[in-house]
């Protein structure tokens, strides 16, 4: 049931909804969803996502673990927008920078889609490792495509009990978007 | 916190024959649909596209991809379509070869948002694919086809249509 996974037991009872933001009115700057059990072996999260910048194009979103804002964070992705393919990487980050997409909210009703898998997350002896895979696409021309596939690494042992994501151009986040956790077993 | 388990079959079909799978009368009580496909065409070639639609006969759909063969890799897009194609699965010279499909479709009920779907593929021939795919209209989503890019899907293919529920 993880991104790309095909092969999946429903009546193994062991997919099962945690949390959920939709976000209102007046935006949200941020999405941390915390108390996470640690009952589950892994985590996934399933967002429609845009943000509050007025362009057609769309920008990507960040995600920390317990609220560590130090350099602990690497991230490597390849993106495909449509006429190329490319990958790129980054190391000594404070957050994973590139794990999701919003669409901006100047292609009304366009969102980004996203499902991020963090994988062993209550597991003590391990860095913890996420990946994602996400798109936008705004049917409006031949340059405001996206799609993403996506890793992360938080340099840290700790068993995460919350995840916060943002936007990495520090948008809000708009109404209708909806950001929902779910733990597997 | 947690709720029930919420991943849970909606319905399954196994071709008996060469054709299309569609699922009708979706219930609008989930939050994202996922279909999960073990996929062929009858197209006379080595690989074959699969068509994602919702309203057949609205050119309503744009998509990009990405796409690795195991050589390199490359991105595509377009606009305007009558569905949501993603490459790729095995065509009729592949033999008995199967590929995976799995498409998530978010938010499929809602009437303010146009719809967006994520699409991986893989080929038994060695290609890969990921794609984001729109449909430029807010009515919610009762009705899912899948249909092969050129040939029909082979009698033998299975497709699964999932509910998911957020909280």
């Amino acid at each position: 049931m993880l991104a790309g996974n095909p092969f999946f037991n429903p009546y193994s009872n062991s997919y099962t909804s945690l949390q959920t933001v939709t976000v209102g009115s007046g935006g949200a700057s941020s999405i941390t969803f915390s108390s996470i059990p640690s009952t589950y072996t892994h985590l996934q999260i399933r967002a429609l996502s845009q943000n509050a910048q007025s362009t057609t194009g769309y920008d990507q979103i960040s995600m920390r673990f317990n609220g560590d804002t130090g350099t602990n964070y690497t991230d490597h992705y390849i993106i495909g927008n449509g006429s190329t393919a490319s990958a790129n990487a980054e190391t000594s980050v404070t957050s994973i920078r590139k794990i999701g997409v919003s669409g901006e909210s100047g292609s009304a009703n366009v969102f980004g889609a996203n499902i991020i898998d963090i994988l062993d997350y209550a597991n003590t002896n391990k860095y913890k490792t996420a990946r994602g895979l996400y798109g936008r696409d705004g049917n409006t021309n031949n340059t405001d495509g996206i799609v993403v596939l996506a890793s992360g690494l938080w340099l840290n042992t700790a068993a995460i009990t919350s995840i916060t994501l943002f936007d990495i151009t520090g948008f809000n986040f708009t109404q209708n978007s909806s950001f929902a956790l779910y733990g597997v077993n | 916190m947690a709720s029930a388990s919420t991943y849970v079959p909606i319905a399954s079909v196994t071709l008996t024959s060469n054709g299309t799978v569609s699922f009708s009368s979706i219930p609008q009580t989930y939050t994202d649909l996922v279909v999960v496909g073990s996929l062929r065409t009858a197209y006379a070639a080595t690989s074959d596209s699969i068509a994602l639609d919702f309203t057949y006969g609205a050119t309503e759909y744009s998509y990009t991809m990405l796409r690795g063969d195991g050589a390199s890799a490359t991105s595509t897009r377009a606009t305007n379509q009558y569905a949501i194609y993603s490459s790729l699965v095995p065509a009729a010279n592949q033999g008995a070869a199967f590929g995976t499909y799995i498409a998530h479709i978010f938010n499929y009920a809602n009437t303010t948002t146009y719809k967006t779907a994520l699409v991986r593929t893989n080929d038994a021939n060695g290609q890969t694919s990921a794609v984001v795919g729109l449909r430029r209209n807010t009515a919610a989503i009762n009705y899912v086809e899948i249909a092969g890019g050129n040939g029909a899907i082979v009698a033998g293919s299975t497709v699964t249509l999932y509910g998911i529920l957020a909280a």
